[in-house]
């Protein structure tokens, strides 16, 4: 993911005061702690996402039991509070 | 002074810049604000612009999304992190010369007393079928009065004419 940061990315720094802008590179302790957020942010935003996937498949799961008794798409969607998703496999 | 928005600083990318540092901020307003116009060199339809205060990269940062991807709505949530989101942008392979606007608030930056949030509202233009627009609160769990802001290209470089505005704002009745 963040395979195309290297030692030779620019910063820029401005200073609100003079306005002075200074271009330098970043140093390795600054692209090391840039990394690892984005490494850490890339492990929520998978759990983030299994945890959804998880939810949608009990929500399916529902809806079939709901279904199977005799309700109607409409009741369904009524009880859920979702449309019925019809399941993938 | 103006008693509505003044202009601080205003940064226009001339070559691509992995990251842009507003320092020496003054203190003698009630609020910051932001605005962004922005593109990233990055090899995909969409980036993400992270942001710190202070140089400060110890864990006192959460944010929350809440957005709209073509068709879908997604919701994020990150707990005790080194910086936090504050906006996706068209990358390399999105419609050409298309950038994203952003607009970040931070009330209260200069207090020494309460911890800082910023709220950032965006659209983010990608293709001709892919768009996303949304929102991030970001908090900076610290009492340290910000005096820099940096904002850093998710995966690759801010593009050329990418643009980076700060404002000063004095609230009236203040």
């Amino acid at each position: 993911m963040s395979d195309q940061l290297t030692t030779t990315a620019t910063v820029l720094e401005v200073n609100c005061i003079t306005g002075e802008q200074t271009y330098r590179e970043h140093t390795a302790e600054e692209l090391a702690m840039q990394e690892a957020y984005m490494s850490d942010i890339a492990a929520k935003r998978a759990a983030d996402e299994q945890a959804q996937a998880t939810q949608a498949a009990s929500l399916a799961s529902a809806q079939a039991k709901l279904t199977s008794l005799g309700l109607t798409a409409e009741e369904v969607a009524a009880i859920t509070g979702q449309p019925v998703t019809t399941p993938t496999s | 002074m103006s008693n509505f928005l003044q202009p601080l600083q205003t940064v226009t990318i001339s070559t691509a810049t992995n990251s842009i540092t507003f320092s020496s901020i003054n203190q003698n307003y009630t609020d910051l604000v932001v605005f962004l116009s922005i593109r990233g060199t990055y090899a995909g339809t969409i980036d993400y612009c992270t942001s710190w205060n202070n140089g400060d990269r110890s864990s006192v940062y959460s944010d929350s999304n809440f957005n709209g991807t073509n068709n879908t709505y997604n919701v994020y949530r990150d707990n005790s992190t080194t910086a936090y989101n504050v906006m996706s942008y068209p990358a390399a392979t999105s419609t050409a010369n298309t950038f994203g606007s952003g607009w970040m608030h931070i009330p209260n930056y200069a207090s020494s007393t309460k911890g800082k949030t910023a709220l950032i509202n965006y659209g983010t233009p990608m293709n001709s079928t892919g768009y996303q627009v949304g929102m991030w609160a970001g908090t900076y769990n610290s009492t340290t009065p910000i005096t820099s802001v940096t904002f850093y290209a998710g995966n690759a470089n801010f593009a050329i004419n990418s643009k980076f505005t700060l404002y000063g704002v004095l609230r009236a009745g203040i």
